[in-house]
């Protein structure tokens, strides 16, 4: 039990002293994390708007995979990413191999179904008379998107919480398509897993106890915003 | 550029949802007037409004509004149960001003839509969704309405399940808008008196049906056959009335009020073979006229009729009194 309570002493010290290793692994995850949750919110949460709000062919279908893509792995995600960026792929020549950009296309792809399902249940159990009501005060379509999110923005605010959470704590994709590079794509889960296997419990812990206080922070705000609203 | 006498023309639509069928041939209403729509729950009275909303499209015929079926709309409706948004009553009551980009003067065009249907503004003005009774609610979700000015206000049950207060601060916010903005009030209710109140015309819906209008009885069917060509239905609490043969067996009869005879005794020796025992339950003058309104509940049923106010002096009608309500089997008609 030693080298834990060591481990622990030492990951604060690195922690307190601004070890640069360590802060660069948390600032290249706070970058690709909050880049990879903007444009998932922004393209899913239309997407889940118009999944709960229109009746359309093939609605109940798309749900159900979209469902379905909630628990897609994450390794899947970096495979078929890997696939499609690499040099021989088909784009390849955007060069976004072993760059933060693709690992940011990997996370996108991984969390904008968590945005896309959640965003449409809570859009799916509001009231039904608020949209004859948005239109009866001369709401444009526009107007409807946006006063329809506002409305459900507890259930947004879950859905983007989640989403952060899933980009922020996965493993496969930074791992596959950023390769894990020092001062470059080193993330804080890639890092956890190297620095353990290499028996280098230290910095693990460390950056464990920086993404356990990321997550306290993200369902804190969550829970803030709802109680002051 | 001349305008239009009508604000709503309505031709041919016919609506459905699942066994329930609206279908309105044709109904004119003029602009800056204030029309009733009366029936019995399933009549089709929202189904009607939300049409005239524009919030949906009915299957066949066309709504022309304002002459144009095209032109910017400026209809606006409160539901029977209206929602508001999770917001502060400020945001409510000038959120259909922002989403037209009009921010002049905000807080004060929207202290006055409060004042108007009589809420104090700096007790409400913040406070949110949840602070507020269904009376005020409902009286916030009329203010988010009367501050558009719309040249058409569609309200759906305005006064059902609602507090006095509220009832005749919503009544008053109604009146003082035709009357400021020149607004065409359609207003759809229960209560006939209520209605009569506000209203310059009534128009009763039966079974999807225009059935009547003004302040006609309607008596709905089943019609059952009984001998010398004479129908007959059961009124909710066992007494008949008797009619000639109707267009189909489930169709409305319309009685009006005049055709009504109103008898402390059973009358002998007449034609009228319709003589049903009922109680007083309303007496409403009608202006300058002369003419007393009577509302007797018959057998479970509220029949209209009048008098003139000498005979209510000298037969001493009063709310309570029991009465007889005589009319012929032919005084029933059928749209």
């Amino acid at each position: 039990m030693d080298f834990l309570t060591e481990g622990f002493f030492n990951a604060f010290t690195l922690l307190v002293q601004g070890h640069d290793e360590t802060y660069d692994a948390i600032s290249t995850t706070l970058k690709v994390s909050s880049f990879s949750i903007m444009i998932s919110l922004i393209i899913g949460l239309p997407c889940g708007f118009a999944l709960s709000y229109y009746n359309f062919p093939g609605k109940k279908q798309i749900r159900a995979v979209v469902d379905t893509l909630l628990s897609l792995p994450t390794v899947v995600v970096g495979l078929l990413v890997y696939a499609f960026i690499t040099k021989k792929g088909p784009l390849g020549d955007y060069n976004l191999l072993f760059e933060t950009s693709g690992i940011i296309v990997g996370q996108v792809i991984l969390i904008i179904p968590v945005v896309v399902s959640l965003s449409a249940t809570g859009i799916e159990s509001l009231d039904e008379r608020l949209r004859s009501t948005l239109i009866t005060l001369g709401a444009s379509p526009k107007r409807i998107l946006i006063s329809t999110l506002y409305e459900s923005r507890f259930a947004v605010m879950t859905a983007a919480a989640a989403a952060y959470g899933r980009a922020i704590s996965e493993v496969g994709v930074s791992m596959m398509v950023g390769d894990n590079i020092k001062w470059h794509t080193r993330t804080i889960t890639t890092a956890i897993t190297l620095e353990t296997g290499k028996g280098e419990f230290a910095m693990g812990i460390a950056l464990g106890i920086v993404l356990l206080l990321i997550s306290f922070a993200v369902n804190g705000s969550l829970i803030f915003f709802r109680k002051r609203s | 550029m001349t305008t239009n006498k009508y604000l709503y023309e309505i031709s041919g639509i016919e609506h459905s949802y699942g066994d329930f069928t609206l279908r309105i041939p044709e109904l004119k209403i003029e602009r800056g007037s204030a029309v009733g729509l009366s029936g019995p729950n399933g009549s089709g009275k929202s189904t009607l409004i939300r049409l005239m909303s524009f919030l949906e499209k009915p299957a066949a015929g066309q709504i022309v509004f304002n002459a144009a079926s095209d032109t910017r709309l400026r209809a606006t409706m409160m539901q029977q149960d209206p929602y508001l948004l999770k917001r502060t009553v400020y945001d409510n009551v000038c959120y259909g001003l922002k989403v037209k980009n009009d921010y002049t003067n905000l807080k004060k065009r929207t202290a006055e839509a409060l004042e108007r249907v009589n809420l104090n503004h700096k007790i409400f003005m913040y406070r949110k969704w949840f602070e507020l009774s269904g009376g005020e609610a409902k009286r916030v979700a009329l203010a988010s309405r009367l501050i558009l000015r719309p040249e058409a206000l569609l309200l759906d049950e305005p006064v059902a399940n609602v507090d006095t207060e509220s009832s005749r601060a919503i009544i008053n916010a109604v009146k003082w808008t035709r009357e400021e903005h020149s607004t065409t009030l359609i207003i759809s209710s229960h209560d006939l008196t209520w209605l009569n109140s506000v209203t310059d015309h009534i128009w009763k819906l039966y079974n999807g049906k225009l059935a009547g209008s003004g302040n006609a009885n309607l008596i709905p069917g089943p019609w059952i056959e009984e001998k010398n060509n004479l129908w007959h239905t059961t009124l909710p609490e066992g007494d008949r009335i008797y009619s000639t043969q109707p267009p189909d067996s489930k169709a409305p009869a319309v009685l009006h009020p005049y055709d009504i005879i109103l008898s402390e005794k059973k009358l002998t020796h007449t034609s009228a073979v319709n003589q049903i025992e009922a109680k007083v339950n309303l007496l409403v003058s009608e202006g300058t006229s002369g003419k007393i309104k009577v509302e007797a509940e018959a057998s479970g049923r509220i029949l209209s009729c009048y008098i003139t106010k000498t005979s209510a002096v000298k037969m001493n009608i009063i709310p309570g009194k029991k009465v007889y309500l005589i009319f012929k089997a032919t005084s029933l008609v059928w749209d």
